[in-house]
């Protein structure tokens, strides 16, 4: 029998949307507007960077984040306070991506534990390349996606994946 | 004149933001140190006194409230330490203070938080 559900899909869309926009306005001063809200979609994700970082616990899952290369480097050039074309090592550029997701990681966790969840966070895992294609588990088929956009157009897609039904 | 501050994190991208923040705060630095974890966080503070630890909490190796009990057993109750983290429970909080942090600053910050919490610590 599965638990009940103490967190709904539509809560856990709204802080995914909090928590990112928190985190790219306070931290790399760049607004992101969300679209609209997605299940997760299938069992891989491309692009030209992808981060992951993984939650432990009774129900754990993950964090996904993909971005294009030009939007990783500016999140990165802001975050040092530095121009983008500055930006030489990219070993910078993935530091500072795997950084924004462990912010959003950390305040997506805080408020599911506040609904009763029991999470922990593991360290994020940063891929950039060409036509990166990154294939997840196929148990983690609950969860939610969206993308924000910028006033460039650029998108940032973010999901959030767990095992189970939102119980916890 | 100027404070002599640690930042240890395995972020080089936060260790440089914490370092902006503390600048942009007015706080003025005579000495900055880096490490990228607790067991290097140790070895810088074997090259002499710190007037303040900014710590992160999640890193490899040592994390941040292991730092925050070996900093504790060498060299007692200074200098002061501040967790940098994303947790900002009740019980993270207590924790951490129970086992020698002087305050927590919460990701994502802005400068003026930075200055609210390094200053009040920093004589």
């Amino acid at each position: 029998m599965e638990s009940a559900v103490i967190t709904s899909r539509e809560k856990l869309a709204d802080y995914l949307a909090q928590s990112v926009r928190e985190v790219m306005e306070s931290m790399v001063f760049i607004e992101m507007t969300p679209e609209d809200v997605y299940p997760p979609e299938g069992g891989t994700v491309q692009g030209e960077v992808i981060v992951t970082l993984g939650f432990t616990g009774s129900n754990g899952g993950l964090i996904l984040a993909s971005t294009g290369r030009n939007l990783a480097r500016k999140v990165a050039a802001n975050m040092l306070g530095i121009e983008v074309e500055e930006l030489e090592d990219p070993a910078e550029m993935a530091d500072a991506m795997g950084e924004v997701v462990n912010m959003v990681a950390g305040n997506v966790k805080n408020q599911l534990v506040e609904d009763g969840w029991s999470l922990e966070l593991s360290v994020p895992v940063v891929n950039s390349g060409e036509a990166l294609e990154v294939k997840l588990c196929a148990n983690l088929a609950w969860g939610v996606g969206r993308t924000f956009v910028n006033e460039e157009g650029e998108r940032f897609r973010w999901e959030l994946r767990f095992r189970g039904n939102g119980a916890g | 004149m100027g404070y002599k501050v640690l930042i240890v994190d395995d972020s080089s991208t936060m260790r440089k933001i914490v370092m902006r923040g503390i600048r942009q705060a007015g706080i003025e630095i005579s000495e900055a140190r880096e490490a990228g974890d607790g067991v290097q966080g140790l070895e810088a503070l074997e090259k002499g006194e710190v007037d303040i630890i900014l710590s992160d909490m999640n890193m490899p190796n040592m994390n941040g409230l292991e730092f925050v009990e070996k900093v504790r057993e060498k060299y007692g109750d200074k200098p002061p330490i501040v967790m940098i983290t994303t947790e900002g429970s009740e019980e993270f909080v207590a924790e951490a203070m129970s086992k020698g942090a002087n305050g927590y600053l919460k990701k994502p910050f802005t400068p003026e938080k930075v200055k609210d919490v390094v200053g009040s610590i920093l004589p």
